[in-house]
């Protein structure tokens, strides 16, 4: 076993262990049944207009999906909107604005967070540094250093947000850079290794800060053919993450895909293909005790109307 | 004790309820939604489209047939290597894009600046990089593993068993001699996997590589603006035996 196996496998049975320590008593409680909805959508890649031509013609555009998005908040309590990266690249709306137009409309639909795709480095870390300061939402990305980096605090590891008492954790992987992103765009990032990360944040959030549910916002990608981190290897080598909400791959995962991770438990994987043509919904039903007995997947084809 | 009883009733309760995501039902479905436009973000694409369409929206040339992406061979590709290929065809022998940096589809009619831009939305800019034998052929086994990347200039022909046999379309003196390639900055540096291109590895310092200040997507751009209309085809310049 290799020792980030190793690392893995423990860091997994100590937080087996930690559910029946005492200190468990101290965790909040709800007092009703309630429901938790996220949108989701990845690999929007700068299409602020709906497509107007080829297969995907008439589908997508930021204003539908935020019309979408309106009616869905009018019935719902609890809602987080997430994107898992790639927000940039694709049309001249980036080339021209570089950025500042696909993320003054997420400001507006009222996004929660998003993690950073390889795609967010296009016009290097200055200008993306610009476009995360005008953002009113986190960039939520752990396996990224930027410490040497004009990017360094502006992003965040992790973040925790309560929902009518439900704790849910966010923390983001992004891919890895060489090979796939030039050099003198990323300059000094330290890319760290994902399944090493995932392990390190999800136990912090679920045994720290008793994150009822929680949730990775991945730019690894689905799956591929090779033994390179994908979403699936991601879920199988987990313990602590009910969720995977992925990108990069751009794969219309019209069903959630559910994985057994280290421990036996399941792990929830969506992603809603590309350039905004499909929005996910996904809405966890919590009991009292927090438990998530059912949940309900829909994608969202968005049609000009 | 009234009180210890209560503190494991508790934790049993806990406990049973922290067995995560214990989900006993699973729905799933599909939904097409006709969606009208929200006019607060349509205001505020309006702001940003006035400056963009006054640029994007002007019509550059016609395409004569649909320019699709595919694999291992496409016509997008061709036309994408062979204009390439032509500009530089007095210092560079065969051109190598890859298909990942292609980014949309060109179909027949109209085709605008703003089209071009989707399709290479990329600041890449071209190089010619002088391979030996050896790199050559990490090359053509690199375009075979992939099942094929754009080029042009020659043509490769591979076997059931992986092995490949390739042809320049123009006369190369020697094995010895150096094979002039043109490609992007991006894969010369390595992208898409291509290590065996990368600059950092010093295999293409020491003048074999030729930095050629200029954008593929200018160059796409140029060639559009110059033809009335522009056309390619699958002439099975790869092939898989």
């Amino acid at each position: 076993m290799s020792n980030r196996r190793r690392f893995i496998k423990n860091i997994g049975l100590a937080s087996t262990a930690l559910f029946i320590n005492p200190n468990i008593l101290y965790s909040h409680l709800v007092n009703k049944n309630a429901r938790l909805t996220i949108i989701y959508t990845n690999d929007m890649h700068s299409r602020i207009e709906p497509f107007d031509s080829g297969k995907f013609k008439g589908f997508g555009g930021m204003s539908q999906r935020s019309s979408i998005i309106k009616e869905i908040k009018k019935n719902v309590e609890n809602l987080l909107i997430l994107d898992a990266g790639d927000i940039f690249q694709g049309t001249p709306y980036y080339n021209i604005y570089k950025g500042e137009a696909e993320i003054s409309m997420m400001n507006k639909i009222g996004y929660d967070a998003a993690t950073i795709g390889n795609h967010e480095f296009d016009f290097g870390l200055k200008e993306l540094s610009n476009q995360i300061k005008k953002s009113n939402f986190p960039f939520i990305i752990s396996n990224y250093n930027f410490v040497n980096t004009v990017l360094n605090n502006l992003t965040v590891k992790y973040k925790i947000f309560n929902k009518s008492g439900i704790k849910i954790g966010v923390f983001g992987l992004g891919v890895e850079l060489k090979g796939l992103v030039p050099k003198k765009l990323y300059e000094d990032t330290i890319y760290l290794d994902p399944l090493v990360t995932a392990a390190e944040y999800s136990f912090l959030l679920k045994n720290k800060y008793k994150c009822d549910f929680i949730i990775c916002l991945s730019h690894l990608g689905y799956t591929y053919n090779s033994d390179k981190v994908s979403d699936i290897i991601l879920a199988k080598n987990s313990t602590n993450i009910d969720l995977i909400i992925g990108g990069h791959t751009h794969t219309f995962l019209n069903e959630p895909k559910i994985v057994k991770n280290l421990i036996g438990d399941n792990v929830n994987i969506v992603q809603a293909g590309w350039g905004g043509i499909q929005i996910g919904r996904i809405d966890y039903f919590f009991n009292k005790n927090i438990c998530s007995k059912k949940f309900k997947n829909s994608q969202i084809l968005v049609k000009k109307s | 004790m009234k009180l210890f009883i209560k503190i494991i009733l508790i934790t049993t309760l806990n406990s049973s309820c922290l067995v995560k995501n214990n989900i006993v039902k699973v729905e799933y479905d599909y939904l097409e939604v006709k969606s009208h436009p929200d006019p607060s973000i349509d205001s505020l694409i309006n702001k940003y489209k006035l400056g963009l369409d006054s640029v994007m929206s002007e019509v550059i040339t016609y395409a004569g047939v649909d320019m699709l992406k595919a694999k291992p061979e496409s016509v997008i590709g061709n036309f994408m290597t062979d204009l390439c290929l032509n500009y530089y065809d007095s210092i560079a022998d065969f051109c190598v894009l890859n298909n990942g940096g292609i980014r949309s589809d060109l179909y027949a009619g109209n085709i605008t600046k703003g089209m071009i831009y989707q399709l290479m939305p990329f600041d890449n800019q071209m190089v010619i990089l002088y391979l030996n034998y050896q790199e050559l052929n990490k090359l053509f086994a690199y375009i075979s593993s992939r099942n094929g990347e754009p080029f042009s200039g020659f043509y490769l022909s591979i076997d059931s068993l992986n092995q490949y046999t390739y042809k320049f379309e123009k006369q190369i003196s020697n094995k010895d001699s150096l094979y002039a390639l043109l490609t992007t900055d991006y894969l010369a540096n390595g992208g898409d996997n291509m290590w065996f291109l990368d600059g950092e590895s010093k295999t293409f310092q020491n003048g074999l590589r030729q930095d050629l200040n200029m954008k593929l997507r200018d160059l796409i751009l140029y060639h559009c603006q110059k033809s009335d209309t522009i056309y390619s085809q699958i002439d099975n310049r790869i092939l898989y035996e």
